[in-house]
């Protein structure tokens, strides 16, 4: 290993756990929201389905059913916002000088990462314990596809943090097309649910069809028609690719 | 001359209404190794920046700065913009000693010692007075072993007793560190500096004899 990576690996390290200290520090109230927000998302979402008459989809049980749309969205979500924000919030580490700018945000990566592991994890254990979930069909895949909607939020939250460097509007804009996104992505229904005018514009988002997988993942009974985990992959793959040339080209532009 | 840290060419400007404020152009430097260099220059002149760009904490528009290979190079010193307010000051040496790839224990105890923060050493940091979060910060920056470094006046709110130990500690470190110090106090330049840099219209003028860089600087 050249000293170079070493050094970087020990100082991503070191931000991570900096990171996870100043998330939580003393304060048990943020680990217990970080759980709880999900939980509450989901039952809500669950809530309101049932009051609807629309229960789980095509046998799923509701709350895996939205447990699924609300954890990789999450997952995605959070790690964007946490990336867009990282750079703003930590410009101080930049006097430490072997920190650099993408130390920042792959330490970011690795805190969000844990963080969203950490609370899938749990809440599958809550969901199994309280009999309200059957058993993960391909628990192995999906995790995959967790970690995938991880890495697809840190290409995206480095684009955006990148880019707002010149537009600083773009933060603002990003807030709201995350928004958009929460509508749009399949935390509330199925594909099959919507109406085919209005399906054909949705699946242009490909946080759908990584929602879709993921429902299909945990229930082997339910396999996704639309959902396309290519189109997926081609986005992260864009976005991370994108993302790591942006923050070389205009880490120049930062005024700390 | 062996050059301690090298300035090739460099550029920066800030937008000011739109208009680019130069605070270095096109400035080229070979800082001298061996050596510790006062930098003098009016209020406003950039000496800060000057320090921040010398640290690496911030980038050049143009041009680029190199530092001796194997040098480290410290944060400017009495710096805290790193450190993590909700934690303790134990916890902040920690994480920071991580970074470094330090012994944590043996900078906490230098820490420790030299801060002299009592009970208050395992409080979070937003809990200090300003007095004890610039002795954490002094202390934090001299606890670690560097080859260099860069003093930017940030001790004005400590009290006269710890400015007095302060010093004495620089003196300790004069024996096998260079500095890089920026200063209004000339005592303080004459005491631990061997050249100077007057830095004036976005040009960094180098005076080998630390009187006639005073001087300069008086004439501005």
């Amino acid at each position: 290993m050249t000293d170079a990576l070493a050094i970087q690996l020990r100082v991503v390290k070191g931000l991570a756990l900096r990171d996870l200290a100043g998330q939580f520090g003393k304060r048990g109230t943020g680990i217990v929201f970080t759980f709880v927000t999900p939980m509450m998302q989901s039952a809500i979402i669950a809530l309101m389905r049932l009051v609807a008459g629309a229960p789980g989809y095509g046998g799923m049980e509701i709350f895996p059913f939205t447990v699924c749309g609300v954890l990789y969205f999450r997952a995605f979500s959070l790690m964007n916002m946490a990336l867009v924000d990282s750079l703003n919030q930590n410009r101080g580490l930049l006097y430490f000088h072997h920190v650099t700018e993408l130390d920042i945000y792959l330490g970011k990566f690795v805190t969000q990462l844990t963080i969203n592991l950490t609370v899938a994890l749990v809440i599958y254990v809550a969901m199994r314990m309280a009999g309200v979930a059957p058993p993960a069909d391909e628990p192995f895949f999906l995790l995959l596809l967790l970690i995938a909607a991880n890495v697809f939020g840190f290409g995206f939250g480095l684009v955006i943090a990148s880019l707002s460097l010149i537009v600083p509007k773009l933060q603002s804009l990003n807030r709201i097309l995350n928004r958009i996104l929460y509508f749009t992505s399949g935390i509330f229904f199925a594909v099959p649910e919507v109406p085919p005018a209005i399906r054909e514009y949705l699946l242009y988002n490909p946080l759908l069809s990584m929602t879709e997988w993921s429902r299909s993942f945990y229930f082997l009974q339910y396999q996704t028609v639309y959902g396309n985990l290519y189109y997926f992959a081609e986005f992260l793959v864009v976005f991370v690719v994108l993302g790591l040339l942006l923050e070389r080209l205009l880490r120049d532009r930062l005024v700390r | 001359m062996t050059a301690l840290i090298t300035l090739n060419r460099v550029s920066k400007y800030y937008q000011v209404k739109g208009r680019k404020r130069y605070i270095l152009r096109d400035v080229s430097a070979k800082m001298p190794s061996g050596k510790s260099i006062g930098i003098l220059g009016r209020n406003g002149a950039g000496k800060s920046t000057t320090v921040r760009l010398i640290a690496r904490a911030e980038r050049p528009n143009k041009g680029s700065i190199t530092w001796a290979p194997g040098v480290e190079v410290s944060w400017p010193m009495g710096f805290g913009g790193g450190f993590l307010p909700h934690v303790s000051a134990r916890d902040n040496v920690q994480l920071v000693s991580r970074i470094y790839g330090r012994d944590w224990h043996a900078i906490f105890e230098r820490v420790e010692d030299f801060a002299e923060l009592g009970s208050y050493i395992d409080m979070p940091l937003e809990t200090y007075s300003s007095g004890m979060r610039s002795r954490f910060n002094f202390a934090m920056s001299v606890a670690m072993d560097f080859d260099c470094y860069l003093f930017d006046e940030l001790m004005s709110v400590a009290d006269v007793r710890f400015r007095q130990k302060a010093e004495e500690e620089i003196a300790r470190l004069a024996n096998r560190s260079t500095f890089v110090f920026v200063s209004h106090r000339m005592r303080t330049i004459q005491k631990f500096c061997q050249c100077v840099y007057v830095l004036n219209d976005a040009k960094l003028e180098y005076f080998e004899r630390v009187p006639d860089g005073i001087k300069r600087y008086e004439s501005l």
